[in-house]
């Protein structure tokens, strides 16, 4: 039944997204082709279309996804909807899916045709793209993580991705809860209400987690500012604080550390986990369709 | 076949359903009859699994309304449900494949005796059509339970009487059948018995033969005397 | 294959009644129950019409209870109590593995036939003579109207 629901909301929902990503891309073409026959203002102009469209096609893709939900789910398609022989757990599971798909897929794209249109910019000569690579590899080094620089790309990705999800599932959860019969009489200010509460919230436990959950990325920095160095540690933000506080005058000439709390993170998943499972048995429970 | 005991449901403050008890019996067609925001469609909703958020207890063949009950349930709703973009065959599709008592050569049959087109989109038909559409994708399935509400509203009565027609043909005596409307002369004699549902609260609920025999009345004039008082003018 | 063919037709069969309804040739199709008095006993005197005039032939098939309910739009529960009825008076009996069928006891049926016409008579001659006709004035208006009509 699962896989029924996925397919038929990819139906619904391939009709209008994949179109915009193709506008983006489109654009994109179009840019490089100016580019190429030196069309000098056309050029810049289509340029800044090409990037206005790349972030607009994310906002309007997340705009869309979550206009499915809220369509399909509570209004008169919800007729259809939960009349389904499913569980109702899994109308939440197959759309979560479905709009994580579409929402990821614009973010590709938008990096696939900005990285596009750069290159056609900047690596015109051979000579260029060997440059970049190589400055590329310098700034790894800076870093200090020249040897891992695989599992920082792959750290980067997941954050995204953990943050769609994110994303996706407040608004769902925002969606669901504001649509049970006690909050009927606010109509779209509901969803909207318990949504700014929501984010509000987890805004605040976040950066009290990443205060004080003792694990931290520490960053050392020599007498003229530079980074000179990262590494994890498990202390957390605030004692660093407190330290720094109890060792006042001693700030060496020789350089300054810092600890930036990632214990924010380890939270994501928490949080997720508990939209998503409130969401569900909001669905399952007090479903009370107009 | 259908328990409802003491069945309570609010909007806000609002009590769209009272201390409601009743128990219908399969092979029988049922009128739920009551003015404009009585609460039939709530019930229905309720029955149909659409409303989760209620107090008392319901049961269709001993479960509650769930994941099971979806399974053998045939709804229609007085409003469009489906996609502006769907065409019958995309509706047939969907149907299809969510439920097993699905029968797409019966949909697509009704579907011309309707004179409705298959790839026609909805967007682009009449309400009439619409509901149309609608009535054929509820009757082409073999369900225990059909949930029809206002099924005439809005269409003509040679339609009105097309749409008594498979009713009436759907009719089965393992299944049961509730149709709510307030169209109530044209339809009564299609009932084996009759809810009367005044505010949320239960008024009467009788066989509509015991009706004429005890009253001497049609259920359209006991109606008319039952809820004089709750017409304001 | 054959067999949705098979089934296409049967579907077909069951629809026919659109078809007729919209062919427009004027058939009439006897809805018009009192809504006020028990459906159920105004099927069984529309069937025994049915019956006592050979419309519906003895010792043929009954049609089928949905057909009935169908034609008649009621109640299939209702036609089962009307037939139910009938079968009490023993105009129709019941073949358990085959079905229902009319009798085809012709005297039965002349009886019922009798009985009806009986009653029709007794109706009529009360209304004459409240409109205040004595016998010849009324078998005099039968003769002259009958001479009109174009049979």
């Amino acid at each position: 039944m699962f896989s029924k629901l996925v397919k038929h909301e990819f139906r619904a929902t391939a009709r209008i997204i994949p179109f915009i990503f193709m506008v983006t891309v489109f654009l994109g073409l179009v840019h490089v082709l100016t580019v190429r026959l030196n069309l000098g203002v056309l050029s810049v102009f289509s340029l800044i279309l090409t990037v206005l469209m790349c972030f607009a096609q994310v906002i309007i893709a997340y705009a869309l996804v979550i206009w499915r939900y809220y369509k399909s789910m509570y209004s008169n398609e919800a007729y259809l909807t939960h009349t389904l022989p499913v569980h109702p757990s899994m109308l939440l599971w197959s759309k979560l899916l479905v709009g994580f798909v579409w929402t990821a897929a614009s973010y590709i794209t938008a990096i696939g045709v900005g990285f596009g249109v750069a290159a056609a910019h900047m690596f015109k000569t051979a000579g260029e793209w060997q440059n970049f690579v190589t400055g590329y590899h310098q700034i790894l080094k800076a870093i200090g993580i020249e040897h891992s620089q695989l599992l920082m790309w792959f750290v980067i990705a997941a954050a995204l991705l953990i943050s769609i999800v994110l994303v996706l599932s407040e608004v769902y959860f925002s969606i669901s809860i504001g649509s049970t019969s006690k909050m009927h009489s606010l109509g779209i200010g509901g969803p909207i209400l318990v949504f700014l509460g929501t984010d509000m919230s987890l805004r605040i436990l976040s950066a009290l987690a990443a205060l004080f959950i003792p694990l931290g990325v520490r960053f050392t920095t020599n007498a003229s500012g530079e980074l000179i160095g990262l590494k994890f540690v498990v202390q957390s933000m605030f004692s660093q604080v407190v330290d720094s506080l109890n060792s006042t005058g001693m700030a060496s000439s020789s350089g300054d550390s810092g600890i930036a709390g990632i214990g924010s993170y380890l939270l994501l998943p928490v949080f997720v986990a508990a939209l998503l499972y409130t969401a569900s048995r909001v669905i399952t429970r007090h479903t009370s369709i107009k | 076949m259908i328990e409802i005991q003491n069945l309570n449901k609010n909007f806000g403050t609002n009590t769209v359903l009272s201390d409601l008890s009743l128990n219908l019996e399969a092979g029988r067609i049922i009128g739920l009859l009551g003015p404009n925001g009585s609460g039939k469609s709530t019930l229905l909703k309720i029955l149909a699994g659409l409303t989760s958020d209620y107090r008392g207890t319901v049961l269709l063949d001993g479960h509650r309304p769930g994941e099971d009950t979806k399974a053998v349930t045939s709804y229609l709703p007085e409003k469009t449900y489906l996609s502006g973009w769907m065409r019958p065959v995309d509706a047939f599709d969907y149907f299809a494949d969510f439920y097993a008592d699905f029968d797409r050569v019966k949909a697509a049959e009704m579907l011309k005796q309707f004179r409705l087109n298959e790839r026609q989109p909805i967007k682009n038909m009449s309400k009439g059509m619409q509901e149309k559409l609608q009535l054929v994708l509820v009757m082409a399935r073999k369900a225990k339970v059909y949930l029809l509400d206002e099924p005439m509203g809005g269409v003509d009565p040679a339609t009105r009487s097309a749409i008594l027609d498979v009713t009436l043909r759907q009719y089965q005596e393992d299944s049961i059948m509730i149709f709510a409307t307030h169209l109530i002369s044209d339809v009564e004699k299609i009932f084996d018995s009759v809810i009367f549902l005044g505010y949320g609260e239960l008024k009467l609920f009788e066989d509509v033969d015991r009706i004429r025999e005890k009253y001497g009345k049609s259920v359209d004039d006991l109606f008319r005397e039952v809820f004089a008082c709750s017409v304001s003018l | 294959m054959v067999n949705t063919v098979i089934q296409l037709s049967k579907i077909k069969q069951q629809y026919r009644f659109f078809r007729r309804r919209c062919r427009g040739k004027g058939e009439t199709v006897e809805n018009d129950f009192d809504s006020n008095t028990p459906i159920y006993l105004q099927l069984v005197k529309l069937f025994t019409i049915r019956i006592a005039g050979g419309t519906w032939i003895p010792g043929e098939r009954v049609m089928s209870v949905r057909d009935l309910a169908v034609e008649f739009q009621v109640n299939p529960n209702t036609v089962q109590r009307a037939l139910a009825e009938l079968e009490r008076e023993g105009l129709v009996y019941t073949e358990r593995t085959s079905g229902r069928y009319i009798t085809p006891d012709l005297d039965r049926i002349r009886s019922a036939r009798k009985e009806l016409t009986d009653r029709k008579v007794t109706d009529f001659v009360s209304q004459m003579r409240q409109l205040g006709y004595d016998r010849e004035q009324w078998m005099a208006l039968v003769e002259e109207s009958l001479k009109t009509e174009i049979n």
